[in-house]
């Protein structure tokens, strides 16, 4: 089979850029009920080696985005704009034979659900050799080599005899492992986990967590960590942004997001988390309604309707993402969490007690 | 930890459910071998007090809570609510209990029907039950309303028949040379008579049942014009249409109108039926869980999202007044935001309704937040069983230590353990699990005597319970 | 959350042969598109097409005239010579010309239509309310009665069709003649369909009867009975009379077989499958005695199936839109 190649020039390869530019990337899903706007304006860079944690609930936009960034997106009714640089390289736009030659070998997906992003009529050893032979032109034997070896980097016991496995004669932990294994194959330099660990229990989703880690550490990967779970980018990640109506409202390195955070609605995420170290029966405190329609978001800042900081102005004037004091901490609020406007402004809505109840 | 033992039950005046030595297991296809998802747990829940049952994948938490539930029956085990040793109820007897135990389910959307609304759905528990109980009825009301009402079915049934093979006569698809019965026109119309007043009949003893048409003094008005009303159409008809022998039925067929007035009360005792009464406690329930009932009451489940949907779910549980509901991972699916809308709303329906929870959920952090008791299962059997808060400070159970330390925390400050002192290896197989204690393979602590000797619960005291033979914390003789 | 289908919502461009990337994974991509936005893809499939309404009007029209037929002026009596029709080719008076011995086959056509328009929604009938029936209590009650009831289909779907309507038709038909009446042709169908109606029921009752709002029906209390009739009935009788259009077009094309082969309605009364017969002869000189019914038949039958097609998605879609 022909493959087609892009080749990066390594003249041309900057090292001292960062490693993924994204700017002003924006998905549009062109529905019968108007444009769904699921990635609308996100920006951020990502150096070699460093770990990204974008975290977002359903609808904000997360697994979009990471699908933008690799041209995983359908070819019809999706409108995309914005720039996303790999290595100085345009990725966004690339014709498919050009995006076929980077997936793999530049850049890499790890999907959620191991048991549907494996193929269950094809045998494990098959489809990480598959991928060796199509982008490294290697042989038969040499495959089947570098692949038991790939298995054992990634934990599986007696890889020898799993190459002959199917997908569902393993557990949920081992074909994630799998699933990491065949994205590893080729060598990526970019990573996309995509909640690799969401469908697996707590005590796998540690060691799979660990896994990448230390996968990511040795070949001195980028990774961009895609999570609904505030837990698991705390302990793995060394920025995060957070993502609302494929927006993101706030990016800082993980101590500085947990330290001082500064959008309410990471504010909110944070304190309606169940912890194990509250007593039983604290009471949540919740976010009220429900995430905005992508189709007609609200004017103004997405998430003011159920924003306990709100203002007339948040309903009117989108707030721009801005970057605070320190350089590496930007967020999109007119009355920030931890800023004077912003205590002014919670204590005014509080005694107004304007703040809308409505329940979903 | 393979945890046998009832060392934690408490005494069972105190209990209102209380299960012992369940046991569940299902064979694999014809292969002879057995999925042994639960093993001998037992559990008590006290009145007003949520239980929380935690466990990983393949633990058998949701099996017990089916098996708690008799979907189907355990094995073997006993399971004891107010009093009721449900394992030996059958038929009626059990779906009786059905009013007092209610349950909840992961998936909100497909716990829903999809084809109908969400008042239909939550008026539902009311419709199942608003006909008396089998007891409550004399026999004779019986037998005279099962014979009417059959008769109406029938006349309608036939009439049917008549009037769709008069139509295809009519059409001369069919060539007949018969000049009366059913291959007529004649016929065809009597039939299509005798079918609307058949089912008009039928449809009101039925309505009248579910508390639709009340049978007080208006209601018993109404029907008594209606049965005047086609008592004089019959008549009429009958002198028309010159005397066919199939209106002799019509008048049968009426008297299901009169015996729907006699043997239904629209609505047992206990459940007002889906009379304007019923509609009243489904706007109740359906605003105490947040949703605005002129609103939601047309709607179909596909309009709403996944926390409104569980929402709805609750509602419907919450109907029958039940004692206790069995919430089988309710939160899972949902987004983390909308989990504690859910959560919270759990809690306030429990402190108003005055309920008694069973919480079964993979997240050790989420039941900790609810419960008053968590058991922790694993491979289908009992580790530990402790209040929430000592269970957090000191975990006797190795199992219930890695499970705490694997929970990814949401505090940078707070690093992820060692890759040493993780657990590692995969679940083993519930269709061939090891011997003695079952979480010996992947245990820290492992030593021969697990593998030989299977540990039976015992106190640690403080209301904690652990079945390890060397557990974390020190066990007082 | 709403999974649409990947044909629903345009074409993916899975990409790749990478093995990493595949179709599933990009449908998971429309999870994210928002919980709010479940309606978007119902919307999207919900037009039926302008197809789809072409084809209920031909259906509607043949159906008007086949049941007015014998009150309409234009449609002649189809077992009438007429002297100007012998061997006539279509013309003003004869829309689709006449036959050999004289008749307007523009009528016989229309009466044909009877015939098997009758047929087809009587065995189909009759076949969903008993296979429909078996089907439905199998895939709810499973067990041994369920690998029972299976078992009986798997054996009447072993013999090969045609086969058994010849044995059956012989077998009930006056002695000495192969000479069916309607009754009997529609009771041979009816015998023919009801396996694989029962199949298909018991299929879609499988996929409700496993979900969870059924456990909760039976959580509440409510009786089989209930359950069945209230619970799965209204999920399975959409798509189900979905595919009776399909299946009438099935019917519709054995009955026409078995007339084919004479061993159905017998001449001289019109059938499509008679009347395909008789002009199978003289398809050289004039072709219009076979070729109007033929075409009258692949229309109608066309219609049926897409019409049956297009309410299936509909349905299907609704469903996939939760």
């Amino acid at each position: 089979m022909a493959r087609k190649q892009v080749t990066l020039t390594r003249s041309e390869v900057d090292t001292s850029r960062p490693l993924l530019e994204v700017e002003d990337l924006r998905t549009h899903f062109l529905t019968e009920s108007g444009t769904v706007r699921a990635v609308d304006g996100v920006s951020f860079a990502l150096e070699r080696g460093r770990t990204l944690g974008v975290v977002g609930e359903s609808g904000s936009g997360k697994t979009i985005l990471s699908r933008s960034i690799m041209g995983l997106l359908p070819t019809r009714n999706v409108v995309r704009t914005g720039s996303a640089k790999y290595e100085g390289t345009e990725v966004a736009g690339l014709a498919a034979g050009a995006l076929r030659g980077l997936w793999g070998t530049e850049m890499a997906m790890v999907f959620q659900d191991p048991m549907t992003s494996l193929n269950p009529v094809m045998k494990v050893g098959n489809q990480i050799t598959e991928s060796l032979r199509h982008h490294l032109d290697m042989d038969k034997g040499e495959a089947r080599e570098t692949a038991i070896a790939l298995l054992r980097s990634v934990g599986i016991p007696e890889p020898v005899q799993r190459v002959k496995e199917y997908p569902h004669q393993l557990s949920g932990g081992m074909r994630q492992r799998v699933m990491i294994a065949i994205a590893l194959a080729c060598g990526p330099r970019l990573l996309f986990a995509d909640e690799p660990t969401t469908a697996l229990d707590v005590t796998v989703q540690a060691q799979i967590l660990d896994l990448l880690q230390a996968q990511q550490t040795e070949r001195h990967m980028a990774m961009v960590l895609i999570t609904h779970d505030l837990g698991v980018v705390a302990g793995r990640a060394d920025d995060i942004a957070v993502m609302y109506a494929g927006k993101v409202v706030e990016k800082a390195p993980t101590s500085v997001l947990f330290s001082s955070t500064r959008h309410p609605y990471t504010e909110a995420l944070l304190k309606s988390i169940p912890k194990l170290e509250h007593t039983s029966h604290t009471r949540l405190e919740v976010i009220p309604g429900r995430p905005p329609d992508l189709v007609s978001p609200p004017d103004g800042c997405n998430f003011s309707p159920r924003c306990a900081y709100a203002q007339p102005k948040c309903f009117v004037e989108e707030p721009v993402l801005e970057t605070g004091p320190g350089g590496d901490h930007e967020f999109a609020c007119w009355y920030p969490v931890g800023t004077p406007q912003g205590a002014e402004a919670l204590a005014r809505n509080q005694a107004d007690a304007a703040v809308t109840e409505e329940v979903a | 930890m393979a945890g046998t033992g009832t060392a934690h039950l408490r005494d069972p005046s105190e209990t209102i459910l209380r299960a012992e030595d369940l046991v569940v297991e299902f064979p694999v296809g014809r292969t002879g071998l057995k999925v042994h998802a639960v093993s001998g747990i037992s559990i008590d829940v006290k009145e007003g007090e949520t239980l929380g049952l935690v466990g990983e994948s393949g633990c058998g938490k949701s099996t017990t809570g089916r098996a708690l539930m008799q979907f189907p029956s355990p094995t073997s085990g006993q399971v004891t609510f107010e009093g009721d040793e449900l394992t030996a109820l059958h038929g009626e007897d059990l779906r009786n209990i059905r009013t007092r135990m209610q349950m909840i389910f992961q998936d909100p959307i497909s716990s829903l029907n999809p084809r109908r609304t969400v008042g239909d759905i939550v008026s539902e528990p009311l419709a199942v039950w608003a006909e008396p109980r089998r007891p409550d009825r004399g026999p004779l009301t019986s037998a005279a309303a099962v014979v009417a009402f059959a008769v109406a079915g029938a006349s309608a049934l036939l009439g049917l028949i008549y009037a769709i093979l008069g139509v295809v006569v009519l059409t001369g698809v069919w060539q007949s040379s018969a000049t009366f019965g059913p291959f007529t026109v004649h016929g065809a119309a009597v039939g299509l008579f005798v079918a609307m007043v058949g089912a008009g009949g039928a449809v009101t003893f039925r309505a009248v049942g579910l508390g639709l048409w009340r049978r007080d003094a208006e209601g018993r008005g109404q029907t008594i014009t209606a049965f005047g009303v086609f008592a004089v159409i019959s008549l009429v008809v009958f002198a028309i249409l010159g005397g066919s022998p199939l209106l002799i039925a019509v008048p049968f067929a009426l008297l299901a109108v009169v015996a729907g007035l006699l043997y239904a009360p629209g609505g047992s005792e206990d459940f007002p039926g889906l009379g304007p009464e019923g509609a009243k406690l489904v706007d109740e329930v359906l605003t105490s869980v947040g949703l605005d009932p002129a609103v939601a009451r047309g709607k179909r489940p596909h309009e709403f999202s996944g926390g409104q949907c569980q929402r709805i779910s609750i509602a419907r549980a919450l109907v029958l007044d039940p004692k206790l509901i069995i919430c089988d991972e309710p939160v899972s699916a949902l987004d983390v935001s909308v989990q504690a809308q859910i959560l919270n709303l759990l809690e306030d329906m429990k402190a108003r309704y005055g309920l008694t929870l069973v919480f079964i959920a993979h997240d050790l952090a989420v039941v900790k937040n609810v419960s008053d008791r968590v058991a922790v299962m694993y491979l289908g059997k009992l580790c530990e069983v402790a209040p929430p808060d000592l269970l957090y400070e000191r975990a006797a159970h190795p199992y219930t230590d890695a499970l705490i330390k694997a929970i990814p925390v949401p505090d940078p400050e707070v690093r992820p353990d060692g890759v040493a002192e993780k657990l590692q290896g995969d679940l083993p197989s519930p269709v061939a699990p090891p011997s003695g204690c079952r979480f010996r393979t992947r245990c820290p602590k492992a030593q021969d005597r697990c593998a030989e000797e299977e540990p039976i619960i015992r106190a640690v005291g403080d209301g904690q319970f652990v079945a390890c033979h060397f557990p974390l914390v020190d066990v007082p003789d | 959350m709403p999974v649409p289908s990947p044909e629903e919502a345009g074409t993916l461009h899975a990409g790749g042969s990478g093995g990493i990337i595949t179709e599933s994974s990009v449908e998971a991509t429309y999870d994210a598109i928002g919980e709010g936005s479940a309606t978007d893809v119902e919307r999207e499939v919900r037009h039926l097409g302008v197809g789809f309404w072409i084809a209920v009007a031909w259906l509607v029209g043949l159906i008007t005239l086949a049941i007015l037929a014998p009150y309409l002026p234009f449609i002649d009596d189809p077992n009438v010579s007429q002297a100007d029709a012998l061997g006539a080719a279509p013309s003003a008076q004869h829309w689709f010309g006449g036959d050999d011995i004289g008749r307007d086959v523009f009528s016989r056509v229309i009466w044909g239509a009877r015939v098997s328009l009758f047929i087809g929604v009587a065995a189909v009938t009759f076949g969903f309310v008993i296979g429909g029936t078996l089907g439905l209590t199998a895939g709810y009650f499973r067990g041994r009665y369920e690998r029972v009831i299976i078992g009986a289909m798997d054996i009447m779907l072993a013999f090969p069709a045609l086969v058994l309507a010849l044995a059956l038709v012989t077998f009930l038909s006056p002695p000495g003649t192969q000479n069916a009446s309607m009754g009997t042709v529609t009771l041979v169908l009816t015998i023919l369909a009801v396996p694989s109606l029962a199949r298909i029921t018991r299929a879609a009752t499988l996929s409700f009867a496993q979900r969870e709002f059924v456990t909760a029906a039976r959580a509440l209390g409510a009786r089989n009975s209930r359950i069945i009739a209230r619970e799965i009935l209204p999920n399975v009788v959409p798509p189900m009379a979905a595919f009776a259009l399909i299946a009438i077009a099935i019917v519709i094309v054995a009955e026409g077989a078995l007339s084919f082969l004479g061993l159905s309605v017998a001449s001289p009364t019109a059938t499509w499958g008679n009347l395909i017969e008789q002009g199978r002869q003289s398809l050289d000189d004039t072709p219009w005695i076979s070729l109007f019914p033929c075409g009258v038949m692949f229309l109608t039958l066309l219609a049926f199936n897409y019409v049956g097609d297009q309410l299936r998605r509909y349905f299907d879609v609704k469903e996939a839109g939760l």
